[in-house]
């Protein structure tokens, strides 16, 4: 499940390193947690990517239009 | 003693004054009166002594000058019967006659023109004097002729040629003028101009506010004609009239003294009409000139206004330049702020995600694992506090590479936890 925004996905990603850290998790579940939050990583990478990149090709159109 | 006759005794008187004066003399006297009658002039002269006080006559006789005589000085010497008038000194040849009835009388026959011109000259120069005495030279010379001249009072005969041209050539202008023209009548020639040019002054004088100046003409004429425009008391009312006074009675030499008084002495009548229109077109001349510099003004003006719009826009434009300058400065320095904090957000951002991720790869149970770490859970739950399993229950421990099936002998509990 895509999250719906850059905050949300930090805000689970860090519910389930607390989780993970809590040693409260079978195998299995840790594994489920593993791959969640390596999912809301790659997302929070690719949203930065992004972000860096909009900003980039915004500032280059304003120093275009000076 | 014998007694004669009066008729006896006159008659004596005659053969006595035939027998020494057959030839005709000349005398020198002043006219004291002066009568025209039926052409002929019959005068009176008298010759008065000058002592300190004052003028005593101290001889007298009536004498005549017949209309043929007078008709001949017209044509020889040029000289009008005007100057026949009261007062005027003359050199004059005289037949003494005598007659019973009628008694002594003088027959003029000839007359000296020079002397009596002379005799003239000399009472011009004495009312010029006079005139400077009493500071009117120039009193009507010094009065304003109003801008335009439209109303005039005009003094002068109606049957005079003068008169005549000046209406029409005044009337008839090349500028379509228009004139409110006043005719005062007065004799032109002769004794009774003085008095009558005077008393129409007098009458002018009363209604001044209705004209703007006077005008005096008369055609032309014998420069003995003009004596009357020598008097004194005719240049006293031209000098002391309320309104500028014009002067058109044509001369040829002799400048009469009313020219010397009068306000714009002209030579002609058609020359005061001249007079009169250029002072009229000289102010509508004035008029447009002004009418021109105005719009000269108002173009100069309207240049100038349009080069201080074309150098405020000039100025607005640099104003505005500098202005999106100093705007275009500041976006960008906000741009390189906005760069700058961006760099520094993605940076935490990204240090705080690779923390995260760090802590997530020291969490993920494969490393723990293969670490040597197991993970041991009873019911499908890791071990803990609160699930501990009793005595003979069945628990898992995952290991890097499998998993350990127990039975559980005995479990204690730490009292530190």
């Amino acid at each position: 499940m895509t999250p719906n925004n850059y905050d949300e996905a930090l805000r689970e990603l860090q519910q389930w390193l607390d989780k993970l850290q809590s040693g409260e998790m079978n195998l299995q579940e840790m594994k489920q947690a593993m791959k969640r939050s390596a999912e809301l990583i790659r997302y929070c990478r690719e949203e930065l990517r992004k972000t860096q990149s909009e900003m980039d090709d915004l500032l280059e159109s304003l120093d275009g239009n000076q | 003693m014998e007694t004669y006759s009066l008729h006896e005794l006159n008659t004596h008187i005659r053969q006595v004054i035939d027998l020494n004066f057959g030839e005709s003399v000349w005398i020198q006297a002043e006219i004291s009166k002066a009568n025209f009658s039926r052409g002929h002039c019959y005068l009176e002269l008298v010759d008065k002594e000058e002592d300190s006080h004052s003028l005593n006559i101290r001889a007298k006789a009536s004498a005549v000058i017949w209309k043929t005589t007078i008709a001949g000085w017209k044509k020889r010497h040029g000289l009008d019967p005007s100057f026949i008038a009261d007062g005027t000194e003359i050199r004059i040849r005289v037949k003494v006659d005598f007659h019973e009835l009628y008694g002594l009388k003088l027959m003029i026959d000839e007359i000296d023109p020079a002397f009596t011109l002379g005799k003239l000259a000399m009472q011009r120069q004495e009312v010029i004097r006079r005139l400077q005495e009493m500071q009117l030279l120039d009193r009507n010379s010094r009065l304003q002729l109003p801008p335009v001249i439209q109303r005039i009072a005009i003094i002068s005969s109606k049957t005079a040629a003068g008169f005549k041209d000046f209406l029409s050539h005044l009337t008839d202008n090349a500028w379509g003028y228009t004139f409110r023209l006043s005719l005062f009548p007065a004799a032109m020639q002769g004794q009774n101009t003085g008095p009558e040019v005077s008393a129409q002054l007098m009458r002018i004088a009363e209604h001044a506010s209705r004209f703007d100046a006077i005008v005096i003409i008369r055609g032309g004429g014998s420069p003995t004609d003009l004596m009357a425009f020598d008097q004194l008391e005719l240049c006293e009312a031209v000098a002391q009239a309320p309104l500028p006074v014009l002067t058109g009675i044509g001369h040829d030499i002799d400048q009469p003294v009313i020219e010397l008084v009068a306000h714009s002495p002209q030579k002609t009548p058609t020359a005061v009409a001249d007079f009169v229109l250029m002072h009229n077109a000289t102010f509508e001349g004035s008029i447009s000139q002004i009418g021109e510099q105005l719009s000269r003004i108002g173009r100069k003006r309207l240049e100038n206004e349009h080069l201080s719009i074309e150098r405020t826009s000039r100025l607005l434009a640099a104003a505005g330049q500098a202005r999106i300058q100093k705007a275009s400065h500041v976006l960008r320095e906000y741009a390189r702020r906005l760069r700058q904090s961006l760099q520094w957000q993605t940076a935490s951002l990204e240090q705080q995600l690779a923390a995260l991720e760090k802590q997530q790869a020291l969490l993920d149970p494969d490393t723990v694992l293969k670490r040597g770490f197991s993970i041991t859970t009873w019911q499908h739950k890791p071990l803990g506090p609160d699930n501990m399993p009793p005595p003979g229950a069945i628990i898992h421990t995952s290991v890097h590479h499998g998993e350990v099936k127990s039975r559980v002998e005995n479990t204690t509990q730490n009292d530190t936890e």
